[in-house]
């Protein structure tokens, strides 16, 4: 008899249950940590606060509707930030950016990390490209706290790579709560907020929906999935990015997880207290997705798929109607690398080229993207704007166009 | 506290940062004129008002007016005084400064940083100045606020192996200091010194590497394995380090600087005596075991049949239920690492439990329940991957 049986059994997750206020709360101002960002189509920016369980909502107006928008472009916007901020450039964290819908102005949430303390900011950069921080004191606001919001212990299990111990890195990933995950993407939608993240039990995926003004009514909903490249069917890793759109002649939520299969819920499944199915159409391969974009090109829907660790993916929408919806009966068993004959499985669309890697993106015009983009050469962090139809730079590339010798049109056929 | 830089004291402060800008650029000719410390005229000192940097993270910066904007209808104040993160030697173009607002009234001007300054964080007050001769120019005062780091002495507070008589193989000696220390200076100062005073250099094993724990506090040094292992040649051409009945000095040489650059260390000294070399196994069959009571929460105790490493003890042995399931409790190691003590948190339940030992625990000579350190290449190792002995409660 080996020890790690005895003990393993022994490991035992406790959850405090706290009773959630779900009601709005307009008193003053505790914002606790800036994350994810979404607005409302007339200005309202909504701010998920995963310290304190809780979505806020700023009445931001729009300094003035922008028609004629430019794309911008800030070398090194973690420096700058932290520069007005009153810090290093390495206690800036930055969380996540969003386009105010009139004013295209861009909205950056970030933590100023300050010892061992984290203070939340909200940071505008304005079509010239001026910085400003919010006073956002300054903003009427309401509250609407999380029902089942996850105790403030449980901490991730600690987790090496295939079988080898935890580094010192997995072990401090590990060392992160459950519910640094509570918020993960917000998404504005006729009148309503939908939020996704993990929730109080042990079936912690969790979609939910909350009445926006905020009037304390929320619905939680239960989220299972079959994730074709981990064979499995997962219900605690949240939904990481997400976007509603007309599928099969309904409104669906399409969302991504991570490692990287699509999903579609019908929004009419998503009420309150329910265990839901997924239906899986899709699986990018193995990342970690950040955000989904809806836009539109050459009269094409799309949706344009960042992750942490793949090239972008563009996803037109059109593929997704009729797609075959998947669950285990339908592959051999067994987990599936990316190099699976499989993989990518379904509707994916194209994987695109990203010249560097984008940690938040936004639509910011009809014709670009706005990235927050780590660029691969120097590793410094930049605001920059990426044309729809190629969202790229060229300066880390040298190609055949480069040359003085080469002339346009000469290279098409042999000499 | 508050420091008030009086003129004269800033002239001082900038003309010597001056000295110290000019000098890095190489000389005065490659300094550019604008956004930086310009050279003072003291005739454009008398009349500019003095400065209050900041010692406190949550305390303001405050500019005393020069007479010229007294009672002046409007004023920028954002022109006239900025912070900026910096260090001050190539403040500010194209940076923005620090956000915050200004509060005042027609004599001084007071800016108020939106989030507090940040300890140990690199700052630089910008004052906009204006002379006949010279127009508009800035002057940087640099300040940083002093993080307040715990005055912690800086020693040694503990030895391992504890006790005063080692046998001849002793392999692992961990030092424990009260504060992290300057890392790859170690065998500067740690010797070892026989009776005569006389040092041994390859007393320890020296790699590439220090062995400090990650909160770097505690060093492990290793006795230089070939000089233990009998027939090896540095065993054969230096001997054993240490021989049995002859005693010998672990020295700390004071002055070794700490990781933080403060107080340097104590000198520190431990004096032992050799005995005989730890040659066989251990034994847990020779262990004495005082069972607890059960439904009490008295502890239990293993009296060892030799001293053990001090850190693998911390984690080598567990108290376990019937039903496989780890007691929770506190362990304590007593007398010279010869003794483990275990108290419940909860009051025993079991009639029966075990303790289980990792066969890899090894002693102070780096034996193990599997093999000898120094074991003759033939011998084959014992698969014990644990020991469980089973303990009959009172």
């Amino acid at each position: 008899m080996r020890l790690s049986k005895l003990t393993l059994c022994a490991t035992i997750i406790f959850f405090s249950f706290l009773s959630p206020k779900v009601k709005a709360d307009n008193k003053t101002l505790d914002l606790k940590f800036a994350g994810a960002l979404e607005f409302s189509n007339t200005g309202t920016l909504f701010v998920g606060d995963n310290f304190n369980g809780a979505i806020y909502a700023f009445d931001i107006d729009a300094d003035s509707v922008q028609d004629n928008v430019k794309p911008i472009r800030i070398g090194d916007i973690d420096v700058r930030i932290a520069n007005i901020l009153g810090v290093g450039p390495r206690a800036v964290e930055i969380n996540d950016m969003k386009v105010h819908p009139k004013s295209r102005e861009i909205f950056i949430s970030v933590s100023r990390i300050n010892g061992h303390r984290s203070e939340p900011a909200v940071v505008k950069v304005a079509q010239d490209g001026g910085l400003e921080v919010l006073d956002l004191v300054s903003y009427s606001f309401t509250k609407q706290n999380l029902a089942h919001y996850p105790d403030q212990k449980t901490t991730f299990k600690p987790r090496g790579l295939m079988g080898m111990p935890p580094t010192t890195k997995d072990i401090t990933k590990a060392n992160n709560k459950l519910s640094s995950l509570a918020i993960m993407d917000l998404l504005f939608h006729e009148g309503e907020l939908l939020v996704s993240g993990v929730a109080y039990d042990d079936f912690l995926s969790t979609l939910r929906r909350i009445s926006y003004p905020f009037d304390g009514t929320q619905r939680a909903t239960n989220v299972e999935m079959y994730h074709i490249a981990h064979d499995q069917y997962e219900t605690r890793a949240p939904i990481r990015a997400m976007s509603i759109q007309e599928i099969d002649g309904k409104n669906q939520l399409i969302a991504a997880y991570t490692c990287s299969p699509l999903v579609l819920i019908p929004l009419d499944k998503i009420v309150d207290g329910a265990k839901i199915s997924a239906n899986t159409i899709a699986d990018i391969g193995n990342g970690q997705p950040i955000d989904m974009i809806p836009y539109k090109l050459n009269d094409q829907n799309l949706l344009f798929l960042t992750s942490n660790s793949r090239s972008p993916q563009v996803i037109p929408l059109a593929g997704l109607n009729d797609a075959q919806v998947v669950t285990d009966k339908d592959f051999e068993r067994g987990p599936k690398l990316d190099i699976s004959p499989i993989m990518p499985f379904g509707p994916v669309g194209k994987s695109v080229m990203f010249d560097g890697s984008s940690l938040h993106m936004d639509l910011l015009s009809d014709n670009f993207f706005v990235s927050i983009t780590r660029d691969v050469k120097t590793g410094s962090l930049n605001l920059d704007s990426n044309q729809t139809i190629f969202p790229n730079r060229l300066h880390n590339l040298v190609a055949e166009f480069d040359f003085p010798q080469y002339k346009p049109g000469a290279n098409k056929k042999l000499p | 506290m508050t420091i008030r830089v009086k003129p004269t004291l800033l002239a001082v402060t900038l003309t010597s940062f001056l000295l110290v800008a000019i000098h890095r650029e190489g000389g005065i000719g490659s300094t550019r004129p604008s956004d930086r410390a310009v050279q003072l005229g003291s005739a454009a000192l008398v009349s500019e008002g003095s400065l209050t940097v900041p010692s406190r993270v949550t305390q303001a910066v405050e500019l005393n007016l020069p007479e010229r904007y007294w009672d002046r209808a409007r004023i920028d104040y954002s022109e006239v005084l900025q912070v900026y993160v910096d260090n001050g030697k190539d403040c500010c173009t194209n940076k923005a400064p620090i956000v915050g607002s200004y509060e005042a009234d027609n004599r001084s001007v007071r800016f108020i940083p939106k989030f507090s300054f940040v300890e140990g964080q690199d700052y630089v007050i910008r004052v906009q100045h204006r002379s006949a001769n010279q127009g508009v120019f800035h002057k940087l005062t640099p300040f940083k606020i002093q993080p307040k780091t715990p005055v912690v002495k800086p020693e040694v507070t503990g030895v391992y192996p504890s006790g005063n008589i080692l046998p001849e193989n002793v392999l692992r000696l961990y030092i424990h200091f009260s504060t992290p220390m300057k890392p790859h200076v170690a065998f500067n100062y740690i010797k070892l010194v026989d009776a005569s005073g006389k040092v041994d250099d390859a007393a320890f094993m020296k790699f590439k590497q220090e062995l400090w724990s990650e909160d770097r506090k505690r060093l492990t040094v290793l006795m230089d394995p070939g000089r233990i292992k009998r027939n090896v040649s540095t065993n054969l051409g230096l001997g054993p380090a240490l021989q049995k009945g002859e005693s010998y000095q672990l020295v700390i040489d004071g002055g070794w600087p700490t990781a933080n650059g403060t107080k340097p260390l104590a000198s520190f000294s431990k004096s032992f005596v050799v005995s005989e070399a730890l040659r066989e196994l251990p034994n847990s069959g020779n262990w004495i075991i005082t069972a607890p009571a059960i439904r009490s929460k008295d502890t239990l105790t293993i009296k060892f049949d030799r001293p053990f490493d001090h850190q693998l003890l911390h984690k080598d042995i567990k108290v376990v239920s019937i039903a496989g399931e780890k007691i929770k409790g506190k362990s304590l190691i007593g007398h010279h690492e010869t003794e483990w003590h275990f108290k419940p948190n909860e009051a025993w339940m079991d009639e029966q439990i075990y303790i289980v030992v990792d066969g890899e625990l090894e002693d102070v000579a780096g034996n193990n329940f599997q093999d000898l350190l120094d074991h003759s290449v033939t011998t084959e190792t014992n698969k014990i991957p644990y020991i469980f002995i089973s303990v009959d409660l009172l």
